[in-house]
């Protein structure tokens, strides 16, 4: 037989380490998420770019203007941005730990490992994303390049490190409860609305301002802006008030993972 | 070897947990067949999943000696729109097992190099059987786990897949569940059979088919679920 190699000794370990599974699981996820169309693993950034040009051109029609000294596309793109990544990668770990379920019958291959591979996964998208989007925008509008890379890689690392506490959390409740899965959407529609994509935290009065300060969304864009535009000093930029927001779900998702598999409640059988 | 100590497995119910086994200990000998009878509904399945490693019990402990496959023949670690080899690339990185070797095993068994550049959704319902088939058998475990599927249905492969199978046998223990007795009978050398939540040990399974259909005909037994 042509596979008479085969090394037994592989039998005693053939639990592959942590790294490696995740690297296979984020290769799967990379591979499956788009795949069976021509424009492939691109939607991942067709997407979120025709999001900001479509937000782009309401402002052009309605005539409004970038509340800073920058130009329209890189406002919108630089408050749309952590919204993207937000969203997506809550997307992504609930969408990956369900369609990536039949992986869970090999022996050591964890829930955990699914939603870690969707994560790992989206900041690389997440990544990518920035880098096409700023270049392009600079490119093509000539936009200023960013004026301390380290806050924005800060704020985009915000964003997600929220999205990955929150998706984690989501995702497991959504293997147990097809009610949760669908209200997913519903509970994040707001998130829109207060993560400072179309006004800046200087531009916010009173008890609006009280509200929204407590909006981690809000704290990741004007950390990001803070990064990109040169000057720009926001009063609602607090990096560690984000990853407290993100940590608190984190840190709730583990009983919930220990429920669901301990208890078999999964939705969906492997 | 596989021990279930004290073993209690359940899964949820729609008012109550449904009960598999209950209270179970019982020792799985390294290197050694056994057969598990059990009817349609039973909960074979879920008990695949415990002796595999990847269902906890309620009570009690399962401890795994060595290293377990997943169930001969499981099909769901196939995605459709990739490659045999793509799928492949996934599954080896999480059994510490090279590409090549599954890969090998897969284009023996079909007797084709070609296939495993073919998307999954592309192979008719027979070469894809014949591929979950191989990869299951191209990662080599201590003990084997089958679940109602043994050997390829398809009569042009079944003596290669037999031959695959007989070799990943050679000092591997096997633990076929089934509610087919003859294949049983031929495939195994110690035999349970899985009545009212309990791992009875028989002589044959043909006893134990003797035993479940006594059950049925007098009317006394209870569902299978306890």
């Amino acid at each position: 037989m042509a596979f008479e190699s085969t090394d037994r000794r592989a039998a005693r370990t053939n639990i592959a380490p942590w790294s490696a599974r995740i690297s296979a699981l984020v290769q799967r996820e990379r591979k499956t998420r788009f795949s069976g169309g021509r424009l492939g693993a691109l939607w991942a950034y067709i997407t979120p770019v025709s999001w900001v040009f479509l937000v782009v051109l309401f402002y052009r029609f309605t005539g409004r203007t970038a509340p800073l000294d920058a130009g329209l596309e890189i406002f919108v793109a630089v408050g749309f941005l952590p919204y993207i990544i937000f969203r997506q990668t809550i997307t992504s770990m609930t969408r990956g730990s369900i369609s990536n379920r039949a992986m869970l019958v090999i022996r050591g291959v964890r829930v955990g490992d699914l939603l870690t591979a969707s994560a790992v996964q989206e900041l690389i998208n997440s990544l990518i994303l920035m880098t096409v989007i700023f270049t392009a925008i600079s490119l093509v509008f000539g936009s200023r390049p960013p004026a301390d890379i380290g806050r924005v890689i800060e704020g985009i690392a915000c964003a997600w490190l929220l999205g990955v506490g929150v998706g984690r959390m989501f995702a497991i409740l959504a293997l147990m409860s097809d009610a949760m899965l669908r209200m997913i959407p519903i509970i994040l529609r707001p998130t829109f609305w207060i993560s400072g994509i179309f006004y800046t935290a200087h531009e916010l009065l009173g008890p609006i301002y009280d509200v929204l300060s407590w909006s981690p969304m809000l704290h990741a864009t004007e950390i990001l802006r803070e990064g990109y535009f040169l000057g720009y000093q926001s009063p609602l930029s607090d990096g560690l008030f984000v990853m407290v927001c993100g940590l608190v779900p984190y840190v709730i998702s583990f009983p919930l993972e220990m429920i669901l598999v301990r208890r078999d409640v999964s939705r969906y059988r492997s | 070897m596989i021990l279930f100590d004290n073993v209690t497995v359940q899964v949820p119910g729609w008012r109550r947990p449904i009960t598999i086994l209950r209270d179970q200990t019982v020792l799985f000998p390294a290197r050694t067949r056994v057969s598990i009878l059990a009817p349609a509904g039973s909960g074979r399945t879920t008990l695949a999943r415990v002796l595999g490693g990847v269902k906890r019990p309620v009570r009690g402990r399962v401890f795994i000696e060595g290293s377990v496959g997943w169930p001969i023949g499981y099909s769901g670690l196939l995605n459709p729109t990739l490659t045999l080899t793509e799928n492949i690339a996934h599954v080896a990185g999480l059994v510490h097992v090279t590409t090549g070797e599954i890969g090998a095993v897969v284009a023996w068994l079909c007797d084709s190099d070609k296939i495993l550049e073919r998307r999954v959704m592309t192979l008719a319902p027979s070469e894809r059987a014949l591929a979950i088939y191989a990869i299951s058998l191209a990662v080599p475990a201590d003990h084997l786990i089958a679940d109602d599927k043994i050997i390829v249905s398809d009569a042009r492969f079944a003596a290669r897949s037999e031959q695959l199978l007989r070799r990943r046998m050679d000092g591997a223990g096997l633990v076929f569940i089934s509610r087919n007795a003859k294949l049983l009978e031929r495939w195994c050398d110690v035999h349970y059979v899985l009545i009212q939540g309990s791992l009875r040990p028989i002589e044959s399974p043909a006893d134990g088919q003797a035993m479940l259909d006594d059950l049925d005909a007098n009317e006394e037994a209870e569902p299978q679920y306890v």
